[in-house]
């Protein structure tokens, strides 16, 4: 009872800690940032290794038309992994990385478009132990 | 391996006006400044990438800010659409004055 | 009894709610693979470089003798653990390179670097697309492989595991969330020197052997000794005609 109640404290502090950051890097509240079928977050939902998750973002809307992309990592320390602009001559706004879990946590990819909205697509990573060593 | 060296991978085909993904890997061991190097105890200085540019014949194509949550020996992933063959160039910095270039020729398939 | 109710409803909850983990968890390491390009190639470039360029005290370098960027031996790795005439001795890929460096290259003060890895990914992956053709026909070759074949089935340490513990006899089954590598099937000497994701190393099959011995709670036997050196053999062999892909890339 008392475990679970401490992890939802933890849950709430580390909501908060990322909420500023988004805030502070996008200039937006997360909670006005809506999840968007055009922005599409593909990770893998177990990772045996924090230390290496493969993170990749594809924005489809016309790149002329997306300022930048954004990825958060709720639970890390340092929260926003990466921002990448784009200009006309990226052709797409894709975005491919290898990224650290410092823990299980929510990944958001968010998108903020040339004419000032920011859209997003959030999912779950479970990091765990590995095998042997 | 030697800390700012880096590969670059383009398809092999590259058509004008189609967008293409290019990959590099650059060797950083990315230090967040937190960790405890467990023969000294001391913990470690922060030694991270901090900026990536992306530049095709001196106009700039994208550009990204690292941060700490980045993987060691980092790969990234983006696309890039030209209409002419010529010279692409990827500058990368860290927060300890390390400063790298690489450049890599694009040809376009001649037009059939 | 109670404990062991919800125990057994919260793992149930567990797997409704994620699935089958071992098979969510393969698609980590499938997802890397396709991002199609590793630090494990780095070291391939870097080795390039140096087998061009760098020089032992010498001023030769390893084109002198095997050509430009590696032209005469490409497909030496595929047969390697190999008798080489002029080390009177049975020589695996790190040897080899070691010989090399030290003997044909007067390199002094020998290091296990990142430089020496370099060379032993860029060897290797001259051999890529080739099929591994391990044998043992030198009376010193079926000396090694034989003391290979006895290691791999020996039971010791104080977990009393040997190599087909795992990697045989409970091939296949799960050790937390990851499948063992079964030999026969996956044939794990094609993908040596690897990248393993799991703590960002550029490893060659010389420090996965002596990673397992750690791991089995036995200490680890040294680099380049008739140990490793012989599992390696038997690695190999057991590893016949699969198609050498390098870097490799595993957790």
């Amino acid at each position: 009872m008392l475990a679970l109640s401490g992890w939802s404290l933890f849950a709430k502090e580390s909501e908060d800690k990322v909420s500023g950051v988004i805030k502070t890097v996008t200039g937006k509240n997360p909670a006005d940032i809506k999840q968007d079928a055009r922005v599409s977050l593909n990770v893998p939902t177990i990772a045996e290794s924090g230390a290496n998750v493969p993170v990749k973002i594809t924005v489809n809307i016309p790149v002329k038309d997306v300022k930048s992309v954004h990825v958060f990592v709720d639970n890390n320390p340092t929260p926003h992994i990466m921002g990448i602009n784009f200009s006309e001559m990226s052709g797409e706004a894709y975005l491919e990385a290898r990224v650290r879990f410092a823990k299980s946590s929510a990944i958001r990819g968010v998108a903020i478009l040339n004419d000032g909205s920011a859209i997003m697509d959030q999912k779950e990573v479970k990091v765990t132990v590995g095998g042997c060593g | 391996m030697e800390t700012g060296k880096a590969i670059i991978r383009i398809p092999g085909e590259i058509r004008k006006d189609v967008a293409f993904t290019i990959k590099f890997v650059i060797i950083h061991p990315m230090e967040t400044g937190t960790r405890k190097d467990a023969a000294s105890g001391k913990v470690v200085a922060a030694h991270h990438l901090t900026a990536i540019k992306l530049e095709f014949d001196g106009k700039p194509v994208a550009d990204m800010t690292i941060g700490t949550g980045v993987s060691s020996n980092p790969t990234f992933g983006t696309m890039l659409k030209v209409n002419k063959s010529g010279m692409l160039k990827l500058s990368y910095q860290d927060n300890q004055g390390g400063s790298w270039e690489k450049t890599q020729e694009i040809s376009i398939q001649a037009e059939k | 009894m109670k404990k062991a109710v919800v125990a057994i409803t919260l793992t149930l909850f567990a797997t409704l709610l994620f699935g089958d983990a071992a098979e969510e968890v393969k698609k980590q390491k499938e997802q890397l693979e396709d991002i199609g390009i590793s630090p494990g190639d780095v070291a391939i470039d870097s080795g390039k470089e140096q087998f061009d360029k760098q020089k032992g005290a010498n001023g030769k370098t390893c084109s002198g003798c095997h050509g430009k960027g590696g032209g005469k031996i490409k497909t030496a790795f595929a047969a390697m653990p190999k008798y080489y005439n002029d080390a009177r001795a049975v020589l695996d890929l790190d040897m080899r390179i070691k010989y090399c460096l030290e003997k044909k290259m007067a390199v002094k003060n020998f290091k296990r670097d990142s430089s020496f890895i370099n060379y032993a990914f860029f060897v290797a992956s001259l051999a890529n697309g080739q099929k591994i053709r391990h044998t043992a026909l030198h009376a010193k070759e079926k000396q090694i492989l034989k003391k290979g074949k006895q290691l791999w089935y020996a039971r010791s340490g104080v977990l009393d595991l040997s190599c087909s513990s795992c990697h045989e006899t409970y091939g296949g089954k799960r050790i937390r969330l990851q499948e063992l590598m079964v030999l026969d099937t996956e044939k794990a000497g094609k993908r040596w020197p690897a990248y393993r994701f799991g703590t960002d190393a550029t490893w060659t099959l010389e420090d996965r052997i002596r990673a397992c011995y750690k791991q089995t709670r036995v200490p680890a036997p040294d680099y380049h000794s008739d140990t490793v050196l012989s599992l390696s053999a038997y690695i190999m062999s057991r590893s016949k005609d699969a198609v050498v892909a390098i870097p490799g890339l595993v957790r």
